[in-house]
Formats: C-alpha cells, structure tokens, sequence
C-alpha cells in the first residue's frame, strides 16, 4: 500500500507543485506564511534564500501560494498533463495490478 | 433586521489530502457544526480554490445566504473568492466570514466556528 494516494495513484508519482522563477522572487516570504504544509524551506545563508524541499508535500492543483505572491514568481504544472498522467498511471496499474 | 437567517458553512479542506488538516478529524468537526452550530447547513468542499470550486461558487451564491468558510488564511480567501462574490452581486466583506482552520484540533476549530457565530449574533441553542 502507498502511503499517500491521490486519484487513486501514489502521491510521489504526481508531478505537482510550485516552481520559482529566482529572476522574479524578492524572498518577501509571503509564499511560505502561507503554506502550512512544509513545502518551502527558507535558508538564510544561501543564494537562493528558498527552495521547494518537499514537492510531495503540495496539495495536488492548489496553486493559492502563488496567488500571495506578489511578483509572479511562482508557477505550476499544466493541469491538464497532469491529469493525463494520473489518468494514465491509474489505467497501468489497473492493467498490472 | 427583520429575519435572523442562519448562515450556511462550508468547510474547504484543501483536496483532503493536505497536513494542514491531518490534526483533526475533518468527518467529526463538519458533523458537530452542522448539528450542534446555529447553522442552516454545514459540508466540505474539497477544493474551493480550483476551477470546479469557482463554478461551484458562482451557482452556490445565488443563494444570497451569508456564509461562514472554514478554510485557509483569510487574506488569501479573500482574494480568491472576491469575484466570485461580486458576480453574484455580494460583498465578500460583508456575506462571508472567512476562518483560517488549519493545523487545528477539532476542539480549537470548533471553539473558533463558535466564536464566529457568536460575533454574528448567533448562539448554541
Ligand atoms: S500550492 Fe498550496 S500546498 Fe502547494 S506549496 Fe503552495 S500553498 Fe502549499
Ligand atoms: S511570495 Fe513570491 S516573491 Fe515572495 S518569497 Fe514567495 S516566490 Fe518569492
Ligand atoms: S481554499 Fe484554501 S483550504 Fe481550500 S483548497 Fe484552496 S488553499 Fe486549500
């Protein structure tokens, strides 16, 4: 059994969660206030003061950190590739299953 | 004001699958509020903020009930759902009380729904 699913497949096999464009982001931490779930994690002492460390930790099609986002620099996945390959990953492993 | 009409709560619980709620139980808190709560109704909605959530809005509004959303951060509710509101010909600030209810125990949530319903007028019977 997989620990977390979503759609009925594993959540480690969906590529869903934000990507930050270093060009944009100011680093105003907005983005991480809001996020509850330990997706960001802030490094003070280095040139990219964040980084997404845990992908798996996003919830699946939220997207709202990026609406706190000032600048824009937050992007997502296309929604409906993903959901194409959830759909995907669900028909192989019913087929193997 | 003539009538006291209750207002209903949605409960948005970001797809289910999120930390945010792992601390409660989200079954037994939307049951308590929507028996025990001066409300008219109580349900989740798995994800408010996604494009299913905002067609969902835009006919749940009609409605013109004032609604109490138990979600996320108030700031970031506000600025997802305001068209929402506005097309329905409401105002977010006025119909809506929006509850940040995360990385909550059913108790504290409860106590913060509470709170809100009380601010509105409205007491446990
Ligand atoms: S998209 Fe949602 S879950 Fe993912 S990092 Fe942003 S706020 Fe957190
Ligand atoms: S909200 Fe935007 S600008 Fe602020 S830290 Fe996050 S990505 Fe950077
Ligand atoms: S409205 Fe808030 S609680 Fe609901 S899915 Fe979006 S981010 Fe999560």
């Amino acid at each position: 059994m997989s620990e977390s699913t979503f759609m009925g497949v594993p959540r480690e096999k969906i590529d869903w969660s934000p990507r930050i464009d270093y060009e944009k982001c100011n680093y105003c931490m907005e983005c991480v206030k809001f996020c509850p779930h330990d997706v960001y994690e802030v490094r003070e002492n280095e040139d990219k003061k964040l980084i997404v460390k845990n992908p798996n930790n996003c919830v699946v099609f939220c997207r709202a950190c990026g609406k706190t986002c000032g600048v824009d620099a937050i992007s997502f996945p296309n929604k409906a590739e993903v959901t194409n390959k959830i759909k995907q990953l669900r028909m192989e492993m019913e087929q193997n299953g | 004001m003539s009538e006291r009409q209750l207002p209903g709560f949605i409960m948005c619980v970001c797809t289910g699958k999120c930390p945010g709620f792992q601390a409660m139980d989200i079954w037994d808190f939307i049951n308590q509020v929507r028996v025990e709560l001066p409300v008219e109704y109580g349900f989740i909605h798995p994800q408010l903020c996604e494009e299913d959530g905002d067609r969902f809005l835009a006919d749940f509004l009609k409605a013109h009930r004032k609604l109490i959303i138990g979600a996320c951060a108030p700031n970031m509710q506000r600025k997802m759902f305001k068209q929402a509101f506005i097309d329905a010909g409401l105002d977010i600030e006025k119909d809506a009380v929006m509850l940040d209810i995360r990385d909550m125990t059913n108790e504290k949530a409860i106590e913060v729904v509470k709170k809100a319903l009380s601010d509105l007028g409205f007491e446990e019977a």
